[in-house]
């Protein structure tokens, strides 16, 4: 098993840096909108086309520093952090994406970017504030699993949110899994211990104990052989069945500096063709 | 005239590649294209079928592939040739995914490298090959496991009358909003051997009459991957990289993903294929989309 750091102390230090107290309870930093997109512009809070149409909250900090992560380098230097997000306290977050959401007419909210579970407390005031808004959109918790496998408790507290207005589940937690099996959870998210890996399907196992709704998802990109396949398949089958079947295979976005950072640590990003 | 200067082209990298024998696997591979002059108008008989909202995409792959995919064998198809199928509130492209029912199959899990190789889409625009026909794509972007990848979609053969239909938002946007689709389902021709070779049939819906499609609406966001395979010195190798089509806001995206998969092209290697006949974004490419009709026809 290969050793790493652990992404829960790293998580606690970077979890200081990307939140405070304030006075309406505990704020946390969040990233403003690409400029790329007129819709957004002047924004912290974006519309994105994933799901159809998503009002989006891109939270900073994360607990893993994965090679393959869409977030650019200025945004996972804690050193500088708060010089380039905002503070928002969970009022703010969540009245900013239900107004972004019936602006643009969504379906969905969303918070991703970094790891959205970093500061509990921040997450389930941002959903309380939601779900007493009694709306009609589903909150999609895109996370790494970690912490929902380290803490069971966590996912129960989120079943209790139950349904939306339209009787759709408030909150559908999608676990992105980092590799296919424990060594490539080692190398893709930047050198964690190979032995929290396993603590993504505990997520879902926890998610699935209390009825919250689940997908796991895979980059399918660093999948390289039918043996890592069927390492995950099995991974996925001590799980829940329903778990392959629901399985998402994620596509790695080839910007700048992902293709920097792949080619930092030796990763292979483009394929080479083997015809027989 | 034309003709001739192809093949001395095809000779020439015949020649020249030390490795030529993988062009013509290459070819057979990733870069045939449904044959779909063969595709006949159908009229149903059997079984109809519906697909909505969330899951129909992959609701409809589990009926095509097999109730467990992705898991064991196939046990029991339970969509066939002749049945009738209807899907609503779908986005219809004009690119198609190039292993259509590869996400969904048994072989991803089986051979993911190879997979990867086969996955990304390509565009064919009406030649005489095609005949009257014209091959679309229906996706979702409802759908957790779909929401707007291309790559997962549907392909569906449509006639020059209900393409017209749909043509101006095509052209415009890229993507258009269908309330209501009934096509037929027909054997349409296998886009590679490679498909072919494990076992994903080449059946799709087919429609010929506009009046079979309902409420043509608004854009609305797909994703697709452009590709492209360039050979070097020591290799032959296969990139990709994202666009959106159907966002006004992204209107520029194609233009992005070939200037980026140009960038990453090794500096001693050169295109041998892309990804579409409409738009030619590839200089000195040795083997455009919009020769490979030419070249397979030839072959065949």
């Amino acid at each position: 098993m290969k050793r790493g750091f652990d992404p829960f102390k790293f998580g606690e230090a970077v979890r200081q840096v990307v939140t405070r107290d304030g006075l309406s309870g505990r704020e946390r930093l969040y990233k403003p909108a690409p400029s790329t997109d007129p819709r957004n512009e002047n924004r912290d809070f974006r519309v994105s086309n994933y799901y159809l149409k998503t009002a989006v909250a891109d939270a900073l900090g994360c607990n893993l520093r994965c090679v393959f992560c869409w977030t650019i380098d200025r945004y996972r230097d804690y050193s500088n952090i708060k010089n380039v997000g905002t503070f928002y306290s969970p009022v703010e977050v969540a009245n900013a994406l239900a107004t972004t959401a019936r602006n643009f007419n969504c379906k969905y909210l969303r918070m991703t970017e970094g790891e959205p579970t970093l500061d509990m407390d921040h997450l389930i005031a941002v959903l309380d504030n939601l779900k007493k808004m009694n709306l009609a959109y589903t909150f999609i918790l895109e996370t790494n699993g970690l912490i929902f496998g380290k803490y069971p408790n966590f996912s129960k507290r989120l079943s209790q949110y139950g349904t939306n207005l339209i009787g759709e589940p408030f909150i559908h937690v999608r676990v992105s899994i980092k590799g296919s099996t424990a060594e490539k959870f080692h190398l893709l998210s930047g050198g964690a211990d190979a032995s929290f890996y396993k603590l993504q399907f505990d997520a879902l196992s926890n998610c699935l104990n209390v009825g919250l709704s689940v997908h796991p998802a895979v980059m399918l990109d660093f999948i390289e052989s039918k043996e890592e396949m069927e390492t995950l398949r099995d991974s996925l089958l001590n799980v829940d069945e329903t778990m392959v079947k629901k399985l998402e295979f994620e596509r790695l976005f080839l910007e700048d500096y992902v293709v920097a950072r792949l080619r930092r640590y030796g990763i292979p990003f483009e394929k080479v063709l083997e015809v027989e | 005239m034309a003709e001739t200067i192809w093949a001395e082209v095809i000779k020439d990298i015949l020649i020249a590649v030390p490795t030529s024998y993988a062009i013509s696997k290459i070819l057979d591979h990733y870069l045939s294209v449904p044959l779909i002059l063969k595709t006949p108008w159908l009229k149903h008989k059997g079984k109809m079928h519906e697909y909505e909202g969330y899951r129909a995409i992959a609701e409809y792959w589990k009926d095509l592939l097999g109730p467990n995919f992705g898991m064991e064998e196939v046990e029991k198809q339970s969509l066939r040739e002749y049945h009738l199928v209807t899907f609503r509130d779908v986005i219809v492209t004009d690119f198609v995914p190039r292993a259509p029912g590869y996400y969904y199959s048994k072989e991803l899990w089986n051979d993911p490298k190879n997979a990867l190789l086969s996955l990304g889409v390509i565009r064919v625009i009406e030649n005489e090959n095609t005949g009257p026909k014209r091959l679309l794509s229906m996706n979702s972007p409802f759908e957790f496991e779909a929401h707007g990848n291309i790559e997962k979609g549907i392909p569906i053969v449509v006639s020059r009358e209900v393409h017209k239909e749909l043509s101006e938002g095509l052209d415009k946007f890229g993507s258009v909003h269908v309330d209501q689709i009934t096509a037929t389902m027909s054997n349409v021709g296998t886009y590679s051997r490679y498909l072919e070779m494990v076992g994903i049939p080449a059946t799709y819906p087919v429609v010929e009459k506009k009046k079979y499609i309902k409420h043509v609406g608004d854009a609305l966001p797909l994703m697709g991957n452009a590709w492209i395979v360039y050979r070097n010195r020591e290799k032959d190798g296969f990139l990709h990289y994202r666009f959106w089509t159907g966002v006004k806001y992204h209107s520029d995206s194609l233009q992005k993903a070939k200037e980026k998969l140009e960038k990453l092209i090794p500096k001693d290697g050169w295109a041998l294929t892309d990804f579409d006949e409409k738009i030619r974004h590839f200089r000195n490419v040795a083997l455009p989309l919009s020769e490979v009709w030419k070249y397979y026809t030839k072959l065949k």
